[in-house]
């Protein structure tokens, strides 16, 4: 019964090693992704010994967080382009700091109380054609305020 | 030539039975338990604004340096985190400096200045070193809750610990000594404070953003379950 051949037994070794592969993958949840590079370590850094240098690490950092994620069809993680958005201000780089604060609010629906009342000097244009975003955004919104309304109404 | 057909298939077919024999095993090992996503008690939990942690330790800089580790693993848990950053500097600025200020403040104001569903406390209750002799060890130890800006209830909590060994295998006294003073003085928090919150976080039922999140149709089913059950 046991097979000596060498060849065959490559075959089945291979057979099962590429069948263990592709299951692998099939059995993974599908996945959008989300990049956030160094921004654990500039933050902290920032935060342990704030200098000039450090700063500009940590807006390279989001910089990079953004343009990766871009590459790769991913959304900006959460809240990443609001952070830029005000280091890029503080550069100077107002159009950067106005084009960056749209995005994410056009992106995270969550993000749009925070915006109204902490970057009330961007005014968000309404989106010329409706895309899933902005009707995910707005069902969302209804979601919201149904779910305010029973809260209210249960407080 | 029958029989080196026959032999072929015999192998062909050994080789499916043990392909099959390696995907069925893989399938069981590869498939993750079902995150149990009913664990919230409310059905609204989307975003997350966290507050300056509390600090009951004597390290003065506990507090800001660990609240820069909590962001990126709670976005990865899928819910929208706002940003460390900007928060830590509205609070800085309405004088908040540790969580502790914030512990009679109504949850409901950081809905409406925030637009958060919930907030994450957390109180670091060790940030320490321990060193006897030839003996030393790093803790870091943290109590976290996730509370519902909508009703004030605590949606989620939990509470850890890790230390880190930073005692020496010198065999000799001396060179003990020194490497055990050295080892305990440059271990950093930071990466055990992040492992905890890693351990902490695979606790808590996954956001909206996560890949296994509820589909529409089954948030919109608990949604309606939930309203039922609080108009009783």
């Amino acid at each position: 019964m046991v097979d000596n051949n060498p060849s065959r037994q490559l075959r089945v070794f291979v057979v099962a090693l590429v069948t263990l592969g592709l299951s692998a993958c099939a059995a993974q949840p599908p996945s959008t992704g989300m990049y956030w590079g160094n921004y654990e370590t500039s933050l902290y850094t920032l935060a342990n010994s704030p200098t000039d240098r450090v700063s500009q690490q940590h807006i390279g950092n989001l910089r990079n967080v953004v343009s990766v994620s871009d590459q790769r069809g991913w959304a900006p993680p959460p809240g990443a382009m609001l952070e830029l958005a005000v280091l890029e201000a503080e550069a100077g780089n107002q159009a950067a700091y106005v084009e960056l604060v749209i995005r994410e609010y056009r992106l995270y629906p969550e993000s749009r109380v925070y915006i109204h009342r902490w970057f009330p000097d961007v005014v968000v244009p309404p989106m010329p054609t409706p895309s899933t975003s902005p009707e995910q955004a707005t069902d969302d919104n209804q979601a919201q305020e149904a779910l305010d309304a029973d809260t209210n109404a249960n407080q | 030539m029958l029989t080196p057909m026959l032999t072929n298939r015999t192998s062909w077919l050994r080789t499916f039975t043990v392909a099959f024999t390696v995907l069925v095993l893989n399938a069981c090992v590869s498939a993750q338990p079902p995150v149990d996503q009913s664990r919230f008690s409310e059905p609204y939990t989307r975003s997350v604004l966290i507050l300056p942690p509390a600090n009951q330790t004597t390290a003065a800089q506990a507090s800001e340096l660990y609240y820069t580790s909590l962001a990126v693993p709670l976005t990865r848990a899928g819910f929208y985190v706002f940003p460390s950053l900007l928060t830590q500097r509205i609070m800085q600025n309405e004088g908040i400096i540790d969580g502790a200020q914030l512990d009679n403040v109504d949850l409901a104001l950081f809905r409406q200045m925030f637009g958060a569903d919930m907030v994450l406390r957390t109180r670091v209750t060790r940030w320490d070193t321990s060193y006897v002799v030839i003996t030393g060890s790093v803790t870091v130890s943290v109590e976290y809750e996730l509370v519902s800006t909508h009703s004030g209830n605590i949606l989620w909590e939990y509470s850890g610990s890790i230390t880190e060994n930073t005692g020496s295998q010198n065999t000799s006294l001396l060179g003990a000594l020194l490497e055990t003073a050295l080892n305990t003085a440059q271990q950093d928090y930071i990466p055990i404070a992040r492992e905890l919150n890693r351990t902490a976080f695979a606790r808590v039922p996954i956001g909206p953003y996560h890949p296994r999140y509820l589909t529409e149709e089954e948030f919109a089913a608990r949604l309606a379950a939930w309203r039922e059950e609080n108009q009783r």
